[in-house]
């Protein structure tokens, strides 16, 4: 029997969004016990899921205490530390470390000492960060630094772990309910249903505030979202509220304006498990309530403000989105409301509503496809989308050496990229080779230096930039390990960059696939 | 607080007097005993109860938001049964410790009232209160601190020296609270280096054992941590 341990020191959305690697892992390993390591502030949110085998929890805020000095020792928080480790042990079958942060890095490297039975980023023994796999290393290594990411964080580590998705899978995570929420949630949705006196009324749970005011819809747009979805003759609105003074006032200050009309609702985790289950759709920013409603599938339409935030964690059951550019909606927000209003109604019946507001995009995002942009009137808004798909299929190329359609006409551009790159490569192996004595520090700036700063969505790049974190990795204070190490990568970045080179030449010259425009602008990075 | 003291113990302070002892029992006015450490009262010969009861109505109200209280002298715990009551009353959970720098004071105070509604920590001395887990994990509750003005003021010089402690991050240090085994890793690397070596110096020889991905660990972890200074 498989003993997996999942490793997340985030906050309670990212915990929620590891349900579906779990999903995965269970589908994977119907036998495993999946148990699951957090920070103590952040534990609550895994008592959603039924099925957890053992919670373990390391406090960072004692720690935080004990490390900033005033009478405590380094030692206190040393041994605090091992003390909340001390039931975790070392028996596991696999960790997965979902964090990618420097401190799940370490801990990931403690309990995985001397084994290879993690996924994701550690330290090793020389204190470099090492990394399970190509995808994770190219997560940590070029997808951190990107503003639209052309894979979700989810879909790296399904390919990191082979999973399949949900889409293909009848797996699932079971949640906790509690009796009492599940009897006073259905009371409230019956009363709500019952308003529609000749029609169907479907109700719209309404997540729209966010941790940052950036992600957040400004109180006017609340309102007036609120009350388009009142006009609506179908859809009925309900407002969910975090168990924060703020939201609360702001609740109260909403229906002081629509005079009490509006239903609230505040719960822990397991009571919104029974609202997410009963509503019919959830119409929500990016919040942490998204993740927990993907669990259950439930319908859902997202809305955002910013478009670097669009691509990085969507719902893991596929949703639409709902991109408002505020500047050019402007004074037209009424309108703006009213079609987000009349989507939700289309969504719920299966079929979408493009935007008929300038301003405005709608999107599709499914775990298997990515994102597809369903209708936008914004020329910079198609072009970061063919800029998002052409970065995917380039990142596909190097890591699974698959070339899409999408790449078949510009084989003459990738082939340049390619000659450029390899001769860089060929310059180091001569220029190593020469030279006497050798320093570390020489090796580490001659890999630096193989890296053209343009092409940052090229496949040829990529591959080298994932080999050569993958080679700095196993560097010592030993020169001779090191010119070994970098000979080693030097040569087997030629074989791959052949081969790569092989796919690209067998496709030279196919039709490409209609109707897609691939980006001018893909020589530099894409930015809004 | 009544019955705290019953009339028959009377009897067994009285016997238990010498002149060689630093501790002596008197009786207030009220008929409570009070100690008399060294020469010096811990309580009020009047009506000590009525004194706890005024200090604490004083010392409680800027402490309000507390959930643990820390309290300097034990004396007789008149002003720990205070607290207490307070506590109760205002329907918080009585989280109390007691430092009392002398062990005849705490273990004469045991001898007859009931010590297990709070923790004491008696007798120690400043380096062994802060290698006492107890104590420490109850510092890290962030606790209100009380000072007993008779307690306090016999021993300032160490309750002054608590308050000021600062550890010395030495590798002797270290392995002392950290209690390391002999097989540890971590403690075979530790006894080869110097005892007052800067535990943080360490990282100087560049050794990556098994332990050390921890201390690599509360660095990353310091940087994300925001804690008020209290």
């Amino acid at each position: 029997m498989k003993r997996i341990l999942i490793l997340n020191l985030r906050r309670f959305g990212d915990i929620f969004y590891s349900a579906e690697i779990m999903r995965g892992l269970l589908e994977k390993y119907p036998e495993a016990k999946i148990s699951y390591l957090t920070y103590k502030e952040s534990v609550r949110a895994t008592h959603v899921f039924a099925k957890i085998d053992n919670r373990f929890t390391v406090d960072r805020e004692k720690l935080g205490l004990l490390l900033k000095g005033g009478p405590f020792a380094y030692a206190h928080a040393f041994k605090e530390l091992r003390n909340c480790l001390q039931g975790v042990g070392f028996d596991w079958d696999l960790i997965v470390n979902v964090s990618n942060c420097p401190a799940s890095a370490y801990l990931t490297a403690y309990l995985s000492h001397n084994k290879k039975n993690y996924a994701g980023v550690r330290y090793n023994a020389n204190g470099n960060l090492e990394f399970s796999d190509d995808w994770i290393a190219w997560a940590n290594e070029l997808m951190v630094d990107m503003t639209l990411t052309p894979f979700s964080y989810m879909e790296v580590f399904q390919k990191s772990l082979g999973l399949n998705s949900k889409s293909k899978s009848k797996t699932k995570i079971e949640l906790v309910y509690s009796k009492e929420h599940e009897v006073s949630t259905q009371n409230v949705f019956t009363k709500l249903h019952e308003l529609g006196s000749t029609e169907h009324i479907y109700v719209v749970a309404l997540q729209l505030s966010a941790s940052t005011p950036e992600k957040s819809a400004s109180f006017k747009e609340a309102l007036q979202l609120i009350q388009s979805i009142f006009d609506h003759p179908n859809l009925y609105p309900l407002l969910l509220v975090g168990p924060s003074e703020e939201e609360r006032a702001r609740a109260k200050s909403l229906n002081e304006v629509l005079d009490n009309a509006l239903f609230v609702v505040e719960a822990d985790f397991i009571g919104l498990n029974s609202v997410l289950k009963s509503t019919d759709i959830l119409l929500t920013v990016d919040t942490s309530v998204k993740h927990l409603s993907a669990i259950q599938n439930t319908k859902l339409l997202e809305l955002y403000f910013n478009p670097n935030l669009l691509f990085k964690m969507p719902s893991n059951s596929g949703s639409h989105l709902v991109l408002i550019d505020r500047l050019r909606v402007g004074e037209n927000l009424e309108s703006c409301t009213q079609y987000i209003a009349n989507c939700c109604a289309h969504i719920l019946k299966g079929s979408t509503l493009k935007p008929t507001v300038a301003g405005v995009s709608l999107f599709e995002y499914a775990v298997d496809k990515g994102f597809s942009l369903l209708d936008t009137m914004a020329q910079e808004i198609r072009e970061m989308h063919a800029y998002y798909t052409y970065h995917r299929a380039c990142v596909v190329l190097a890591l699974e050496l698959k070339l899409d359609s999408l790449l078949f006409d510009i084989s003459k551009e990738l082939l340049g990229e390619y000659r450029e790159i390899l001769s860089n490569i060929l310059a180091a192996y001569r220029e190593i080779n020469q030279l006497t004595p050798l320093s570390s520090n020489k090796i580490f700036a001659t890999i630096n230096n193989l890296e053209p700063s343009r092409y940052s969505t090229s496949p040829f790049k990529t591959l080298l930039t994932i080999r050569k974190v993958q080679a700095l990795s196993k560097f010592t204070n030993d020169v001779k390990n090191n010119r070994n190490v970098f000979k080693e990568f030097l040569l087997r970045i030629k074989d791959e960059f052949s081969h790569l080179k092989q796919i690209v030449i067998d496709k030279q010259g196919h039709t490409p696939k209609k109707g897609v425009n691939i980006s001018t602008t893909r020589q530099q990075e894409y930015e809004i | 607080m009544n019955g705290h003291f019953s009339p028959w113990k009377v009897v067994m302070f009285q016997k238990f007097q010498t002149e060689d002892n630093p501790l002596q029992i008197k009786y207030s006015k009220t008929n409570i005993p009070i100690p008399i450490w060294r020469g010096v009262q811990l309580h009020s010969l009047y009506d000590p109860m009525k004194e706890a009861e005024n200090l604490i109505a004083t010392a409680f109200e800027p402490l309000r938001d507390k959930k643990f209280f820390l309290i300097f002298g034990l004396g007789f715990g008149y002003h720990v049964d205070a607290l207490i009551k307070k506590l109760n009353d205002e329907g918080i959970p009585a989280n109390v410790m007691v430092i009392e720098p002398q062990e005849e004071i705490y273990r004469k105070y045991s001898e007859s009232a009931d010590a297990s509604r709070f923790k004491v920590i008696a007798g120690r001395s400043i380096t062994e209160l802060y290698q006492d887990q107890n104590f420490i994990d109850f510092l890290c509750q962030k606790p209100g601190i009380i000072r007993h003005p008779a307690s306090f003021n016999l021993h300032v010089g160490y309750f002054k020296q608590l308050l000021s402690h600062k550890p010395n991050n030495s590798v002797s240090e270290f392995r002392t609270i950290c209690d390391l085994k002999n097989n540890n890793d971590l403690d075979i690397l530790l006894q080869g280096l110097a005892p007052e070596t800067h535990f943080l110096e360490i990282a100087k020889y560049d050794i990556l054992e098994k332990d050390f991905f921890l201390v690599g660990m509360l660095n990353a972890i310091n940087s994300t941590v925001k804690v008020s200074q209290s």
